[in-house]
């Protein structure tokens, strides 16, 4: 009898996973190897590798790929799953591999660009329908200044398939070439959306209630010097109350204000929040002796607990609750750590650190920072990614982007300017991808020993063969917008009149669309030329349909062949006030109101002459009554 | 210094010390519900062979401090974690060492658990699918057509770019 074979498969489940738990944690060989090849002995330990109630197994791997060890899995940014599927460590591990290769270094093919529809079509009822459908991608599309234009929050797992979006008017801020660089007074204020794929038009988002208790909406960011437009504000309602401000975030599922952050007298620039952790930029607190008090550099984390607002007045005062983790003015603290680096030429000059964007994950905030010799901000003299612990605010790791890397893409003429600051950066809770030197994207892991980028996502624009017209390009394209799908698969990166998805698992351009902008040949590197075509937002949605796995639990199946991009404009909310008048007008009369005005002129012009005719009849008939 | 007998289950009894016998959370807790016994306790599970060496492991961790019950630090986890003592405790035929690990989990020892689960792990790291099979004399049960499938699934673990695949896996079991 094969006493040891029985032995080993014998053992109980929990105590064969142990084992498998443990083969699992060292680093060499790589642990996700070692479970694959257990997996590859017999089909009862594969069944336990893979086995979705043994998924904890995958976390080993994970945390050797840079997961941080105290992340829950319901806390991974970018799961690997959708909105509606079953979040699995394998699944982050399987992503994060996917995102370690590089792309192949051949050009890569372009797929023939297919148009965007309109608007999303009518969800298909018909049968045994019981479906969903979730967006995947969610960016906007800049066009005319004259007209709304709108500002998204990434698509995200956490938004129950909803998108949620800002839309500003003209002349607000957002009026300029770069968004938030400008305010006037005519502009109105933004409003926010929340769009259900389902329901095809965006529901607005309520800011003030009868249980606000005097806050009301702040129009931030208001014009400052060194105002930048990223990390975008989209999701974010602003509030004032006596010269305090606080901060909620929209709940896309409810499309209503959910957590609340209390910043006391700190005027708030910026902010990003993950769960209940915000992180906000904002003004020197007025009681600080503070020199810039106009140049928000006071960076502050701050907790919310019990932020639900309640539903009694008694619940909505005491319930939000915040507290301050930890803050710094960041002037100061990097300005040092800038200083300590006497390896740099620059070292004399980086007095003075401006934060460009930053990002937060469960573990840590990112920062693009640009470093220059004084607030003018006027001449850039270096630029870095800085990794903070959210625990504490410390600098765990400095990035820079190196003035050699316009060598990684060879042959543009542009090489030397960079675009990192011109789009969003992304974040997983490993990797970053930026703008790089001549338009190019970079991908970096921040979570390894490595301090320049790993790899760069091929310009495909160079080798575009969509676009015939015109001169063969010199110049790279620049994108204009930079987002992640929710599952964290694609990068969708936008130019003026093109949505580009990236691949980022089989390392291909995934699709590219077009939404029938007419670019002009002088116009090609524009990022938005001045036409009258409508800013819109991109949507990228899919279909899901439930169904019975093997092991009997309903599952979600994205439907094949089903979903669509689409470049979605006058999405301006539905809350708006019913014009009888205009509305009959509208009906009734509608285009043919140059006909009205001309039957209008004709009979005052009729009645007149009447009228003339009528009064020498009278006058007739007294001068003969008179006679 | 008080001593207790255990009845394994080929009937054999074994006279420990109550401080080592406490080392296993089964023993602990049944000698706190019925207080003082003079009988043997009976531990249906485990022969004398194996009692023997679990009571040697016991003796020799008597002085360790309490595993915690929700211990799981990340030193819990590193299989190569096992002081020389243990690993030359566990340098026994993998019969007697699953018999090990079946009776420190029946007795609750969680550290001896650890370091025979441990021992197991690093008998697999490293190793191929067939050397696996060949140590723990496993039976490969897929038909070819089996194994080539589930090589190509995962094929997202390779270094260069796989074909094109689905990403998420929602069910596999």
């Amino acid at each position: 009898m094969d006493t040891t074979r029985l032995k080993l498969l014998n053992l109980p489940t929990e105590i064969l996973v142990n084992i498998l738990k443990f083969s699992a944690s060292s680093t060499s060989p790589p642990p996700h190897k070692t479970l694959l090849n257990v997996a590859l002995t017999c089909s009862a330990l594969h069944h336990a590798v893979f086995c979705t109630e043994n998924d904890l197994l995958w976390r080993e791997p994970a945390l050797a790929l840079g997961i941080p060890e105290s992340l829950r899995l319901d806390h991974v940014l970018y799961p690997g799953s959708s909105t509606l599927q079953k979040r699995l460590w394998r699944n982050v591990v399987k992503l994060d591999l996917a995102w370690g290769r590089p792309f192949p270094a051949k050009t890569p093919a372009v797929p023939k660009q297919q148009r965007a529809a309109r608007q999303l079509p009518p969800v298909d009822r018909k049968g045994d329908w019981f479906g969903r459908r979730v967006v995947e991608v969610f960016v906007a599309g800049e066009g005319a200044r004259r007209e709304n234009s709108y500002v998204t929050k990434p698509a995200s797992v956490r938004d129950d398939g909803c998108a949620v979006f800002q839309v500003k008017p003209p002349g607000g801020p957002g009026a300029g070439i770069i968004p938030g660089l400008t305010y006037s007074p005519l502009g109105g204020p933004k409003v926010t959306c929340v769009l259900d794929p389902v329901m095809g038009k965006p529901r607005e988002v309520v800011s003030g209630n009868n249980r606000s208790h005097g806050w009301v909406a702040s129009p931030l960011p208001l014009l400052a010097g060194c105002v930048t437009p990223f990390p975008v504000q989209a999701g974010f309602v602003f509030e004032e109350k006596g010269g305090e401000y606080r901060v909620r975030t929209v709940d896309a599922s409810t499309a209503a204000l959910s957590h609340s952050w209390n910043l006391g007298k700190r005027k708030p620039d910026r902010v990003v929040a993950n769960g209940e952790i915000l992180v906000a930029v904002t003004y020197a607190h007025p009681d600080s002796d503070s020199k810039t008090p106009h140049i928000p550099s006071n960076l502050v984390c701050v907790e919310s607990f019990g932020g639900q607002e309640g539903r009694s007045r008694w619940k909505a005062r005491t319930l939000a609750s915040s507290r301050i983790i930890w803050e710094f003015d960041l002037r100061f603290r990097w300005a040092q750590e800038m200083g300590g680096d006497t390896n740099s030429p620059h070292s004399g000059f980086t007095s003075f650190p401006h934060l460009k964007n930053f990002h937060m994950t469960r573990t840590h905030l990112v920062c693009l920072v640009t470093q220059h010799p004084t607030e003018n901000l006027g001449k850039l003299v270096g630029t870095d990614f800085y990794i903070l612990g959210l625990e504490t605010g410390g600098t765990v790791k400095r990035m820079k982007f190196s003035t050699k890397s316009s060598s990684i893409l060879s042959g543009s003429l542009r090489a030397a300017f960079t675009t990192a600051f011109s789009h969003e950066f992304l974040l997983t809770d490993t990797y970053i991808v930026s703008g790089g030197a001549g338009g190019g994207l970079l991908v970096w892991n921040y979570a390894s020993d490595r301090h320049e980028p790993i790899y760069v996502i091929p310009d495909p624009l160079a080798s575009d063969s969509t676009r015939s017209d015109g001169p063969a390009p010199s110049l790279p394209r620049q994108y204009s917008a930079l987002t992640m799908s929710g599952d964290g698969r694609y990068v969708a990166a936008t130019t003026s009149d093109q949505l580009w998805l990236f691949d980022m698992v089989d390392k291909k351009v995934h699709a590219v669309y077009g939404n029938g902008r007419k670019i002009e040949a002088g116009d090609y590197y524009a990022r938005n030329p001045a036409d009258d075509f409508p800013a819109g937002v991109w949507c990228w949605w899919k279909e899901w349909r439930s169904k019975r796995s093997q092991s009997g639990a309903m599952i979600w199946e994205e439907v094949d062949g089903s979903g669509g991009v689409a470049y979605l404009t006058g999405l301006d909310g539905e809350k708006r006030k019913l014009k009888v008048g205009k509305l009959l007008f509208d009906i009734a009369i509608g285009p043919h109101w140059g006909y009205l005005a001309l039957a209008m002129s004709c009979g005052l012009y009729s009645y007149v002459m009447l009228m003339m005719l009528w009064e020498k009849i009278l006058k007739y008939f007294e001068s003969r009554a008179g006679g | 210094m008080s001593e207790i007998k255990l009845l394994s289950s080929d009937q054999a009894t074994i006279t420990v010390e109550k401080s080592v016998a406490e080392r296993s959370i089964l023993i602990k807790n049944m000698l706190e519900d019925v207080g003082e016994v003079t009988e043997a306790i009976p531990i249906p599970n485990v022969n004398e062979n194996v009692l023997k060496k679990v009571i040697e492991w016991c003796e020799h961790h008597k002085g360790d401090p309490p595993a915690q019950a929700d211990d799981d630090s990340d030193s819990r986890k590193k299989s190569s974690d096992i002081d020389e003592w243990d690993q030359k405790f566990m340098q026994v035929d993998q019969e007697m060492l699953f018999e090990i690990i079946l009776a420190a989990n029946y007795l609750d020892i969680k550290p001896l658990l650890d370091v025979g689960c441990k021992t197991v792990a690093n008998m697999i790291k490293g190793k191929s699918p067939e050397e696996i099979r060949k140590t723990f004399n496993i039976q490969n049960d897929f038909t070819p057509d089996e194994e080539e499938q589930i090589r190509r699934e995962n094929e997202w673990a390779e270094e260069s770019v796989p074909r094109s695949q689905p990403l998420d896996i929602d069910e596999a079991c």
